[in-house]
C-alpha cells in the first residue's frame, strides 16, 4: 500500500514516497525513508513489504558498492537498473522479493537524468514518469497531464505536490507525510513534500 | 544420523530441492509458497496425529511434589486401556507426566530417559530439575515443524529441596509453576486447583507442606474431573517425589 | 567479520565448542582426533562450516501444507497463547517496556501470570506475542549468539546487530508457520534503542510500539500522553496506565502489569514485577471520583 511515484526531466529526476510503515491495522512508523540513496547520483525507491524492501535495497546497495571497490568504477544508472532487474528476476524463481521499484539517477556520461520503473516480476522500463501500487491509479493521470518535455525542476516538484494533493483527497489510506529525493548533476537533495 | 527428513537452518532451500527431484509430473512447481493458497492439503491425506486424551495434575509442596493422573487412554469413544501410566521416572528426583497422544508421549519419555543417561555418562552427575526443564523445552522445540502431540508437566525436587513443577505447551514454551494440569481435563481441573491452592491472582505463593492433604486433594481433583470428562477415569495414579525418592500408588475410580 | 554470510542466519555458528570454551575436557580424545575434527569443521577456507540446526520435518513432500493442516490434524496442538498487550517506547532516559500477563487458549485463560518480557541477557530484552515457544527459543538463541560474538570479538554486539540476527532467522523461516511479534530492545554504546520484529521478518526501528490484540487500546493512551522528555516516573505511570486500559477493554489481555526500564548505560532494570490490573483499574477510577463498576452516569434499571 506504499505510494511511490517519480518524474524525470532533462537533467533532473524526482522520486517521492510516503513515509508510513503499515502492518495489519497499525501504522508502525511514520518517518520511514523508503528511498535509498545508492550513491551520490542514484536513488532506489521501493514499495512492498518492509522486510523485502529492506533486504532487497540493502542487498543492491552493498553489491553496487562492492562492484565500485573491485573495479574502481561506479555502474551507470542504466547498468545499475539492469543489475537490479537481473537480481529480482533470479530471485523470482527461488524466494521472490515482493518489491516494486523506481530507480532514478543522473548519468554523467550523457549528462542526462533517467528514471526506471520496475515491478517485482522484473519488468524494467525507462520512463519519464511512473508510479506504483494503488497510488498509481490516482497519480498516473496527474503525471500524464502535467508532464512536458522541457519542464523545469520546479515544475516537476509542483507536479508531485499535485499528486500528493490528489492522494490526500481521494485515497482511503492515511499517508500524512511524503518525502522526495531530487537527483541532479550536483547530487541528491531531500525535500519534504508535505506542506 | 539419517538426515533424510532433517533440515538445517536454511530450511527453504532443502525443501525446494527435494521437490524438484521428486516431482512426478513434468511441471515446474513454483515456490510461491507465500502467494499460493495451499488449502487442498488440509483435507485428506495421512494424519500422523491422534489424541488419546487423559488428565494429569501436578502440585508442588515445600519439600515434595505430587502427581495425580488418571490411567485411561481413549480413541474417539473407545477406551483402549484402563491402566496406562502417563508418568515416567527420569531421575530419582524428577518425573515427567503427559497427556495427549500416547505414541508421542512414549517416544518423548524414552528419548528423555536416554538423554538423562547420556548426561550422566558425560558429566558424571545426575541432571537437576532445572536442567531437565530446559532440556525438555529444547527437545520439544526441536520438533517445531512436526511437534510431539504431548502436553507435559515436569515435576521434581530442585537443588534447594523445594518441590517444583514446570508446565509446557506442545512446542516447548515453558514456565515454572506451583501447580499445573494438562490433558483433556485441564479446563475442568484448573479452576479447582486455583481454588484449593494459591491461584494466579495471589502474588505471595506459599507452598503447601502436608503431603497427605495434598494427596487427598489431588485424588479428589482427578475424581471430580472424571465425573464430567468422558476421557478421564478408571484409576488415579499418585506419584510422590520427595527427598527419599519416588513413591507410586494407585486407586480405582469410576470406570464408566 | 570476513564471512560473506555475516549477519545472516546461516552464518550463525555451531562452531566447534572447543574453540569457544577452552575448559572442555580433552582427555577422552586423542589430540590428533581433535585436530582432525577441527580441520574438518573449519574446512579448507578457514571459515567455520555451520551445521545449523536440525529440525525434524514431516514425512512426505509438503512441509508447508503439513504445517497449515496441523490445526485440523491435531486439535489443541497449535492452541498457544495469542491474545496479548505489550508496549514499549523510547524516552529521554531510555526505553520503557510494559506488558500484561495473560495467556489464553480460545476463551480459556491458561495463565494470568505469564512472563512476557524475555530477559535475553543483561543488556537485551524481548517481549513476547504470538507463539510463546517461538519467541522464547529464538530470543534465547540470539542470547547465545551474542555471547559467542562477545567471546570472539571482545565486545558486546550492538542492539541493531542482535535484532538483525533475529530478523534474519525469521526471514529464513518465512512461511513455515512461526508466529512471533516482538519488541526487541536493549542498550549499547549508543544508548537504548527499540525495534519491532515479527514472523514476516519485518524489522522496524522506532520510538513507540504496541503489539497484540490490546495494542490498539494501548496506542490510544500512549499516543495522547507521550512526550519524549518524560521522566522515568512519568514513563512508568504511562506504561502502567496504557496496559491497564488495554486489559480493561480487551478480554484477551489481563492479569498483572510488568514494567522494565532499559537505561542508556548498557543495562536494564525490573521496575515492577507484578501489579494487579484489577486493583489498578479501581484505583484509577476512584481518582476520577468514580466507583469503577461501570455504572457511572447510567440510570439504574434495577432500582
Amino acid at each position: 500500500m506504499d505510494s511511490i511515484f517519480g518524474i524525470c526531466g532533462k537533467d533532473w529526476v524526482v522520486v517521492a514516497c510516503d513515509t508510513a510503515v503499515n502492518r495489519s491495522i497499525f501504522t508502525l512508523k511514520h518517518d520511514d525513508d523508503k528511498i535509498l540513496s545508492l550513491n551520490t547520483n542514484k536513488v532506489l525507491a521501493c514499495s512492498g513489504e518492509q522486510t523485502d524492501r529492506y533486504q532487497f535495497s540493502n542487498y543492491i546497495q552493498k553489491n553496487l558498492e562492492l562492484q565500485a571497490y573491485l573495479t574502481g568504477h561506479e555502474l551507470s544508472i542504466e547498468a545499475s537498473a539492469q543489475y537490479m532487474r537481473t537480481e529480482l528476476a533470479k530471485a523470482l524463481r527461488k524466494a521472490p522479493y515482493q518489491v516494486n521499484c523506481l530507480i532514478g539517477g543522473f548519468d554523467h556520461l550523457n549528462g542526462e537524468a533517467k528514471l526506471f520503473w520496475m515491478d517485482y516480476f522484473g519488468t524494467l522500463q525507462q520512463v519519464t514518469k511512473g508510479a506504483h501500487g494503488y497510488a498509481g491509479y490516482f497519480v498516473n493521470s496527474v503525471l500524464d497531464n502535467n508532464y512536458q518535455v522541457n519542464m523545469t525542476l520546479e515544475d516537476g516538484i509542483n507536479t508531485l505536490k499535485k499528486c500528493i494533493v490528489e492522494l490526500k483527497t481521494r485515497f482511503i489510506m492515511n499517508q500524512p507525510t511524503f518525502i522526495g529525493k531530487i537527483v541532479t548533476k550536483e547530487g541528491i537533495r531531500v525535500i519534504n513534500l508535505t506542506e | 544420523m539419517d538426515l533424510e527428513n532433517y533440515t538445517n537452518v536454511n530450511i527453504f532451500k532443502k525443501v525446494y530441492e527435494k521437490r524438484e527431484v521428486s516431482s512426478i509430473h513434468n511441471v515446474v512447481e513454483q515456490p510461491h509458497h507465500l502467494l499460493k493458497d495451499n488449502t487442498q492439503h488440509a483435507k485428506g491425506g495421512f494424519n500422523p496425529y491422534v489424541n488419546n486424551q487423559g488428565t494429569t495434575v501436578a502440585i508442588a509442596g515445600k519439600d515434595f511434589v505430587l502427581v495425580a493422573a488418571d490411567t485411561r487412554i481413549s480413541q474417539g469413544f473407545n477406551i483402549l486401556s484402563r491402566d496406562y501410566s502417563r508418568t515416567t521416572k527420569l531421575t530419582d528426583q524428577c518425573v515427567i507426566t503427559s497427556g495427549g497422544m500416547v505414541a508421542d508421549i512414549e517416544t518423548l519419555h524414552k528419548l528423555l530417559i536416554a538423554k538423562v543417561k547420556t548426561y550422566q555418562r558425560q558429566f558424571k552427575k545426575t541432571p537437576t530439575v532445572e536442567s531437565l526443564a530446559q532440556l525438555l523445552g529444547n527437545t520439544l522445540y526441536g520438533r517445531r515443524f512436526m511437534p510431539y502431540y504431548a502436553f507435559n508437566l515436569l515435576c521434581g525436587i530442585d537443588q534447594n529441596g523445594q518441590g517444583s513443577v514446570y508446565g509446557y505447551d506442545a512446542i516447548g514454551s515453558w514456565d515454572k509453576l506451583t501447580y499445573g494440569v494438562q490433558g483433556s481435563g485441564s479446563e475442568l481441573g484448573a479452576p479447582i486447583l486455583d481454588n484449593q491452592f494459591v491461584g494466579h491472582n495471589y502474588l505471595v505463593k506459599t507452598l503447601p507442606d502436608d503431603v497427605s492433604v495434598v494427596e487427598d486433594t489431588g485424588k479428589d481433583i482427578i475424581n471430580s474431573i472424571a465425573e464430567r470428562d468422558i476421557y478421564t477415569g478408571d484409576q488415579v495414579e499418585i506419584v510422590i517425589v520427595d527427598k527419599n525418592g519416588i513413591r507410586v500408588k494407585r486407586e480405582p475410580i469410576r470406570r464408566d | 567479520m570476513d564471512n560473506e554470510n555475516f549477519g545472516l542466519a546461516k552464518s550463525f555458528s555451531s562452531a566447534p565448542v572447543l574453540s569457544i570454551s577452552p575448559h572442555t575436557n580433552f582427555s577422552q580424545k586423542e589430540q590428533t582426533d581433535i585436530e582432525h575434527e577441527l580441520n574438518e569443521q573449519v574446512g579448507t577456507t578457514g571459515e567455520y562450516v555451520s551445521e545449523g540446526f536440525c529440525f525434524k520435518l514431516a514425512p512426505g513432500q509438503d512441509q508447508i501444507g503439513f504445517m497449515r493442516s496441523l490445526k485440523e490434524k491435531a486439535p489443541k496442538l497449535t492452541d498457544f497463547a495469542k491474545g496479548t498487550t505489550t508496549l514499549a517506547f523510547e524516552f529521554q532516559e531510555g526505553v520503557l517496556v510494559a506488558v500484561d500477563a495473560r495467556a489464553t487458549m480460545g476463551a480459556f485463560i491458561s495463565s494470568n501470570n505469564v512472563r512476557k518480557v524475555i530477559e535475553i541477557n543483561d543488556f537485551l530484552l524481548g517481549t513476547m506475542a504470538g507463539g510463546a515457544a517461538d519467541c522464547m527459543f529464538w530470543e534465547k538463541y540470539v542470547a547465545m549468539q551474542c555471547r559467542v560474538y562477545e567471546l570472539r570479538n571482545g565486545e558486546k554486539p550492538s542492539v541493531a546487530m542482535a535484532s538483525m540476527m533475529l530478523a534474519s532467522i525469521m526471514r529464513q523461516y518465512r512461511g513455515q508457520g512461526l508466529s512471533m511479534g516482538t519488541m526487541f530492545t536493549g542498550s549499547d554504546k549508543t544508548g537504548a534503542s527499540l525495534y519491532y520484529i515479527d514472523n514476516d521478518a519485518t524489522r522496524v526501528k522506532g520510538r513507540l510500539f504496541a503489539v497484540g490484540s490490546g495494542g490498539t487500546f494501548a496506542y490510544g493512551v500512549l499516543d495522547t500522553n507521550y512526550r519524549y522528555d518524560m521522566s522515568l516516573d512519568e514513563a512508568v505511570n504511562l506504561g502502567i496506565r496504557a496496559i491497564t486500559s488495554a486489559t480493561f477493554k480487551d478480554s484477551a489481555s489481563g492479569g498483572v502489569v510488568r514494567i522494565y526500564h532499559v537505561t542508556n548505560h548498557g543495562k536494564w532494570n525490573l521496575i515492577h514485577d507484578a501489579i494487579d490490573v484489577s486493583e489498578l483499574h479501581y484505583q484509577f477510577e476512584q481518582n476520577k471520583g468514580h466507583t469503577g463498576r461501570g455504572n457511572e452516569g447510567k440510570p439504574n434499571k434495577y432500582l
